[in-house]
C-alpha cells in the first residue's frame, strides 16, 4: 500500500504552483535557456503538456497490467519532434492542467493492491504505480525550481 | 536516472526552490496569511526548517525498528510551542536547507533493502522507508504552492 495524502495533494497543487510562478516571469525570459543543455521555460512547459499523457499512462499499466514493459522514451528527441520550442506558452499550461486533473481523479481511485502493482520500465526495472507517481512529483519539484530561477 | 537518484535530486532541489521562490517575496508579507487557517509565509518556512529532523527521524525508525509505531503531532500545536511567528526567515531557510542535507546523507548510506523496511504511522498507517522519503517531497511542494500566493500583494 502507499500513503497518499502528500503524494495527491502534491500532482493537484502542482499545475496552479507552476502557473503562479510563470505569471511572474517576464514574458522576454520564455526562450532563454538558464542551464545549458537544459529546456527553455517555454520547452520545459511544453515538455510538462506533453508528458502527463505518458506518465498516467505509466501509471495505468502499472496498475492494471503488472508485469508488463514500459518503454523508455528519448525526451530530448521527443521535445523535437513535437517542436516545443514554437508552443504557445498559455496552451501548454492549460493542457498540463487538464491533463494533470485526469491523473489525479485516476489516482484517487486506485486500490492498495493497484497502487501496489508493478510494471518493468525497459531501463529502470520494476516500478510499481506509486513509485510512477510519487516520481512525477519530484519531477514537478525538478522543473518548479528550474521555473522560480526565473524569478530573478 | 534511477529511482532513489530522482528522489534524491527532488529532496535537494525543495530547499533551493523556497529560497528561490521567497527572494521574489515582498518582506512585509511575511507575517500575512493569505489563507485562513494556513501559515503565514514565516510561519511556514520555520515549519520546514523545524519538521526536516522529524522526517527524517521517522525514516531513520523505520530502517532501524521495522514495525515500530511512528508518532504522530499536532503541527499547529507545535506552531505555537516553537513560536514559529518569531522565527528569522533567512536563518529558518538556512536551517531549513542544512536539515535537508543532514536527510540526504543519512539516505546515501542505506542499502536498498532499508528503503523497503515498513513502519506504522500512528494515524496513517503502514509505510515504508522509501514512502517516508518521498512524503518530505510531496510536503515540499504542498507548502512551495502556498509560498506562491505571496508572490502577489494582494
Amino acid at each position: 500500500m502507499t500513503n497518499t495524502h502528500y503524494l495527491v495533494e502534491g500532482l493537484r497543487l502542482s499545475p496552479s504552483a507552476i502557473s503562479r510562478v510563470i505569471a511572474h516571469v517576464d514574458p522576454s525570459m520564455y526562450d532563454t535557456a538558464i542551464d545549458e543543455g537544459r529546456f527553455t521555460l517555454r520547452e520545459a512547459v511544453a515538455h510538462l503538456a506533453d508528458w502527463e499523457p505518458i506518465l498516467l499512462g505509466r501509471i495505468k499499466q502499472a496498475a492494471e497490467e503488472p508485469g508488463s514493459i514500459v518503454h523508455g522514451i528519448d525526451e530530448s528527441q521527443r521535445a523535437i519532434d513535437q517542436k516545443y520550442s514554437e508552443t504557445d506558452l498559455t496552451e501548454s499550461l492549460a493542457k498540463f492542467t487538464s491533463e494533470r486533473a485526469k491523473t489525479v481523479e485516476y489516482v484517487k481511485g486506485l486500490s492498495n493492491e493497484q497502487w501496489s502493482n508493478a510494471a518493468i520500465h525497459n531501463e529502470r526495472g520494476p516500478h510499481t504505480a506509486s513509485d510512477f507517481a510519487w516520481t512525477m512529483v519530484g519531477h514537478d519539484t525538478y522543473h518548479f525550481e528550474q521555473f522560480a530561477r526565473y524569478l530573478s | 536516472m534511477a529511482f532513489t537518484e530522482r528522489l534524491f535530486l527532488a529532496l535537494r532541489l525543495g530547499p533551493e526552490a523556497v529560497r528561490r521562490l521567497i527572494d521574489s517575496v515582498e518582506p512585509e508579507l511575511y507575517d500575512m496569511a493569505k489563507v485562513d487557517g494556513r501559515f503565514t509565509l514565516r510561519e511556514a518556512v520555520a515549519h520546514l526548517a523545524d519538521c526536516e529532523p522529524i522526517f527524517l527521524a521517522r525514516i531513520v525508525q523505520t530502517v532501524q525498528q521495522p514495525g515500530s509505531t511512528v508518532p504522530g503531532f499536532d503541527e499547529s500545536v507545535r506552531a505555537g510551542e516553537q513560536g514559529y511567528k518569531t522565527w528569522d526567515v533567512a536563518q529558518s531557510l538556512d536551517q531549513f536547507a542544512a536539515n535537508r542535507q543532514l536527510t540526504l546523507d543519512y539516505l546515501a548510506t542505506l542499502q536498498t533493502t532499508d528503503f523497503d523496511k515498513v513502519a506504522p504511522h500512528v494515524t496513517r498507517g503502514p509505510m515504508s522507508a522509501l514512502e517516508y522519503a518521498w512524503g518530505i517531497v510531496g510536503h515540499d511542494l504542498y507548502h512551495l504552492e502556498h509560498l506562491t500566493l505571496y508572490l502577489t500583494s494582494d
